[in-house]
């Protein structure tokens, strides 16, 4: 099912949490909107799930307009950052809550709905949970069983409000390949809420970098890595080194997009080295040009030649490889 | 082991054994003054009562006009309350769940009956429907009558418990959000399946506690039944209004014997107290885990 948003504009008093947003998701598309705390992504996902009404606009639900659609009609899976499940119930009422809801022509016998419930509990791999009550429960387990809960209706969209927010950061990547592969399963349209653009990037097949309220660029990972559209966007994206290069002007680099050297070379700039740090497969060096106070952090592979026996304040030759005047921002 | 540990643990065992002198002194002091200002008291109403004997006792229990005052404090007790239970899960659902202008002074005159003398709200209530009052007439022409009457006690037992449900219910369910709400209305639940399936349950121990609490004020209620009810023996009395009628005549047994059943239904009440607390409690804590 395809979800396209027509010029949605969203006030909470005052403030301005969404600005005449545009946005069209295909069909069993994985999308993540990715933004700093307070962009306006959160609202977003509320107002394409109905928890919210947006002041102008439209939502339409492949070819159906549904902005005037209830929650209860709109057939959304909704996975909140802090779960929501019903504490009093079991895993087992939990997911199975959906099913008995359903008015009475429609909702599933008793045993059907048991099938449905241990299939799915099976497949988030929890089924021996089933009789155990939330508070019993550790995050990541909670995360499962509202995915579980979510996925019992058979909903047409999948919405996930920050769905690894709350996780510890091992049970965090876990999930998220998990939810990749399961997604890839059952292949629904879903959109996910985060302020990680590692889990965005690792996740989602595209990207919806917002920030104030706006869409600042839309696209698939690597093309918003590589080519984004705004300095906003290069910052949010990743670590970013910035070189003044005087008169107002300056160059914006990653940290592994830069050239080390012991020796003077050509092009190379010197500077201090300030602290190094390994980690891992690769290793930073913080750098400190004269000029500017910012300081330059620089990636590189843990044996490259420029660290062998490198230590603190020796100097050391630099060069971003994007040194292009073209890429002046 | 050094001289400085030594002496450290030799003086934390002398702030301990301070502390457990201290601590004793208190416990026995809560003891003393429980036993004087509660216990005391207690033993006096049922020696009070049981002076001339149990016959005695059962005469003052089982005469009409006991019976009767019984009968309508129950009554007063059995509308009073689930009127408050409805009002209090309204007005904590729409203060919890809902925002809008003047939510702060709402919950402010929540509290009114709270700072309000009950006496004065009796008064209210006799200005406003009695015969000199501001609907006096109107009600006269239509021949109802609500003060002296049934109505006018259900009245001033509802405006002095008011407070009770909601106080109890608004900072449960503002700690608990929406959250579950809306994922039972996103699968497809309709308001009265979220209510009923989601946030009664989890209210269910607070809205207990707050409906006994309710029912033990309504009970004991005096100053704004007493305005309002006009003391007709065997019609308008309540249970503590008939303790005081029968204490002013000087039939301190009857009286005793009265009071002792005010005090049988209080501890009633006072254990429903305890076991929905505990259960709060715990479910509050298990809530904290999260």
């Amino acid at each position: 099912m395809s979800i396209e948003i027509r010029n949605v504009t969203k006030h909470f008093g005052a403030f301005r949490a969404l600005n005449d947003i545009n946005l069209d998701i295909r069909s069993g598309e994985l999308v993540a909107l990715l933004g700093p705390s307070g962009c306006g992504k959160t609202s977003l996902l509320r107002i394409i799930a109905g928890l919210e009404t947006p002041d102008t606009g439209n939502i339409v639900f492949h070819g159906e307009d549904v902005s005037q659609h209830d929650v209860r009609d709109r057939n959304v899976g909704f996975v909140f950052q802090h779960y929501a499940l019903f504490r009093h119930m079991t895993v087992f009422d939990n997911v199975a809550f959906g099913l008995r809801m359903k008015p009475k022509g429609e909702r599933p016998s008793e045993q059907q709905i048991a099938e449905r419930v241990h299939e799915l509990l099976n497949m988030v791999q929890l089924d021996w949970l089933a009789d155990r009550y939330p508070e019993q429960l550790s995050g990541g387990q909670r995360q499962r069983i509202a995915l579980a809960r979510a996925l019992a209706v058979r909903p047409k969209v999948l919405l996930l409000d920050e769905p690894f927010g709350a996780l510890d950061a091992k049970v965090r990547k876990e999930l998220r390949r998990w939810l990749a592969r399961l997604h890839e399963e059952i292949n629904l349209t879903s959109v996910f809420v985060t302020h990680d653009q590692e889990e965005a990037m690792e996740v989602a097949d595209r990207i919806v970098v917002m920030n104030k309220g706006v869409i600042e660029q839309i696209g698939a990972p690597g093309e918003v890595y590589e080519k984004p559209a705004s300095d906003f966007v290069y910052h949010f994206l990743g670590d970013s080194n910035r070189l003044h290069l005087g008169e107002d002007r300056h160059l914006l680099f990653r940290p592994h997009e830069v050239s080390l050297s012991r020796l003077a070379m050509e092009e190379h700039r010197a500077a201090q080295v300030r602290d190094i740090r390994p980690l891992g497969a690769i290793t930073r060096v913080t750098l400190k040009v004269d000029d500017q106070e910012e300081l330059i952090e620089a990636e590189v592979v843990k044996d490259h030649d420029s660290l062998t026996g490198l230590s603190r304040g020796e100097t050391l030759f630099f060069k971003p490889k994007v040194w292009d005047p073209q890429a002046t921002r | 082991m050094t001289t400085t540990t030594l002496s450290a643990s030799a003086a934390a065992n002398a702030a301990r054994r301070g502390s457990a002198a201290g601590r004793i002194a208190l416990i026995t002091g809560a003891w003393l003054t429980f036993a004087l200002f509660l216990l005391l008291p207690l033993y006096v109403v049922l020696s009070e009562a049981l002076k001339l004997g149990f016959g005695t006792f059962f005469t003052a229990l089982v005469e009409p006009d006991a019976i009767s005052a019984l009968k309508l404090t129950l009554l007063a007790v059995g509308i009073s309350v689930p009127l408050n239970l409805v009002f209090g899960v309204a007005a904590a659902w729409c203060v919890s769940k809902y925002e809008f202008r003047g939510k702060s002074i709402l919950v402010t005159l929540i509290d009114l009956p709270f700072s309000v003398s009950p006496v004065i709200a009796g008064l209210i209530y006799v200005l406003l429907f009695g015969a000199q009052g501001f609907f006096g007439e109107w009600l006269q022409e239509r021949d109802i009558q609500i003060i002296f009457a049934l109505p006018g006690i259900v009245l001033a037992t509802v405006f002095v418990t008011v407070p009770f449900v909601a106080r109890e219910l608004i900072p449960l369910m503002q700690e608990q959000g929406t959250q579950e709400e809306e994922a039972a209305r996103l699968l497809g639940a309709n308001g009265w399946q979220m209510f009923w399936h989601v946030t009664l349950p989890n209210i269910k121990w607070g809205l207990i506690y707050g409906v006994v609490l309710c029912a033990a004020r309504a009970m004991g209620e005096f100053g704004a039944v007493s305005v309002v009810s006009g003391h007709i023996r065997g019609y308008t009395n309540t249970l503590p209004l008939h303790v005081e009628i029968l204490y002013n005549e000087y039939n301190h047994v009857a009286a005793f014997s009265v009071a002792s059943l005010l005090l049988a239904l209080a501890l009633v009440i006072l254990l429903l107290k305890q076991w929905s607390e505990a259960r709060l409690s715990r479910l509050k804590s298990a809530g904290d885990e999260e």
